[in-house]
């Protein structure tokens, strides 16, 4: 069942989500390249055809994922979805950084800026991605320190026992630490590549705002990564803990679902949060463009 | 104020030769501190669309010169050197890439033109 929903889920989603994204991307890249310097307007239409790549890369995650349940089983590949996404969408990211386009012509004019990783990472989603991955790392704690065996719940009471399952035991933990690491060096090697990547001469501004489009773009698909890896957490390791809990000890559970919720609604909702965008009115040159 | 720097592919003097002798340039007369931290060579060498060894090569030159210092996890910094160029010359070079440029001559023919002149006896 879990292989055909989330092969369908990605389907349905990965469609339109191509469709719109192609119509944003002719959109917003024909409306300002007209207003916009040469190599300012080519770079940012690089980008944001990649993101568009990024996010469909994302999606198709999903079906791939499945097509591995039958070899890794549906309650190992589910809890890792999240992160397997995230990294999906900064190694694409990172293969967009590497292709940046670089100068051409015979005559190639730059500025010396050292720039650093500062230069691409912008604070607001550093901050957020920081306290997502503290909250993961409690959340990781609080299941192996809880769990009865690596993926079940258990209390007893004088009279009964109480076990329930799924729950974010070790089993569940060590691969989902593993995966978000690994989306993680993923999303800090793409950074790497922007901070180092060509800087558009012609128009300074605009290559600052770019750089940090990019950084803003690796982090936002990191937190959300980072955030529905906790809200799934959250809600099924809160509700086992509901089922199994004796009564007054349940609340617990109930407060791990309601903070999934919220995490996961706003995991729903990081996708569309906009990154750094460029000014409306096209900017003076910086250096001849020669 | 950014510190330009331009190479020209289709110049006689090799692409290493024309980063060294700007960037040389420009700590001489002063526009690059001491202190300065100048661009890693991946970034500089994306920004010029040139090969990595060409920038590192260029680095390696101004370092044998006294001019910058590299030091793991820090970079390539400039070194403190007395600039050998007044304002007086800044500002007679300033005027000058602003006339040659706006008649749009290359740079080849500008350096042809002051080797030119230095060299022709007082």
């Amino acid at each position: 069942m879990f292989g055909i929903g989330i092969v369908e889920m990605g389907v349905l989603l990965l469609i339109p989500f191509l469709v719109l994204g192609v119509s944003a991307y002719f959109l917003a890249t024909a409306r300002r390249a007209a207003v916009m310097d040469e190599q300012l307007a080519r770079a940012r239409r690089h980008q944001v055809g990649i993101s568009v790549l990024a996010g469909a890369a994302a999606l198709a995650t999903m079906p791939l994922a499945a097509a591995l349940t039958p070899w890794l089983g549906q309650s190992t590949v589910l809890p890792l979805l999240p992160s397997l996404m995230s990294a999906a969408a900064c190694g694409v990211l990172w293969v967009g950084e590497l292709t940046f386009p670089r100068p051409t012509g015979l005559v190639r004019s730059t500025v010396l800026n050292a720039r650093g990783l500062d230069s691409v990472l912008p604070r607001g989603w550093v901050r957020l991605c920081v306290g997502l991955a503290a909250l993961n790392l409690v959340v990781f704690a609080a299941g192996a320190l809880t769990a009865d065996s690596g993926r079940a719940v258990a209390f007893g009471t004088r009279d009964t026992v109480g076990v329930a399952s799924p729950y974010p035991g070790l089993g569940y933990v060590v691969p989902q630490l593993g995966a978000l690491l690994v989306a993680g060096v993923v999303a800090w090697g793409t950074c790497r590549s922007a901070t180092n990547r060509a800087t558009i001469a012609s128009d300074l501004d605009g290559d600052a705002v770019l750089r940090r489009a990019s950084g803003g773009r690796v982090l936002r698909w990191l937190a959300w990564g980072l955030a529905a890896t906790a809200a799934g957490d959250l809600l099924t390791g809160g509700s086992s803990w509901q089922s199994a809990a004796p009564a007054g000890q349940d609340w617990v559970g109930a407060a791990a679902v309601v903070l999934g919720a919220v995490l996961m609604i706003a995991a729903i909702a990081l996708p569309f949060v906009p990154v750094a965008r460029l000014a409306r009115e096209p900017r003076p040159v910086t250096v001849a463009a020669r | 104020m950014p510190v330009g720097l331009t190479i020209d592919l289709r110049s006689a003097s090799p692409a290493y030769e024309q980063v060294r002798a700007q960037v040389g340039g420009h700590i001489r007369a002063g526009t690059l501190p001491a202190g300065t931290k100048l661009p890693v060579v991946r970034a500089l060498a994306a920004d010029l669309g040139v090969a990595v060894n060409t920038v590192a090569r260029a680095y390696q030159e101004l370092e044998r010169e006294g001019l910058v210092t590299t030091r793991r996890r820090v970079g390539t910094i400039v070194c403190d050197v007395v600039p050998v160029v007044s304002d007086e010359v800044n500002t007679a070079v300033d005027d000058l890439v602003a006339v040659t440029r706006a008649a749009g001559l290359p740079l080849d023919t500008v350096l042809d033109l002051v080797r030119g002149r230095i060299s022709t006896p007082r």
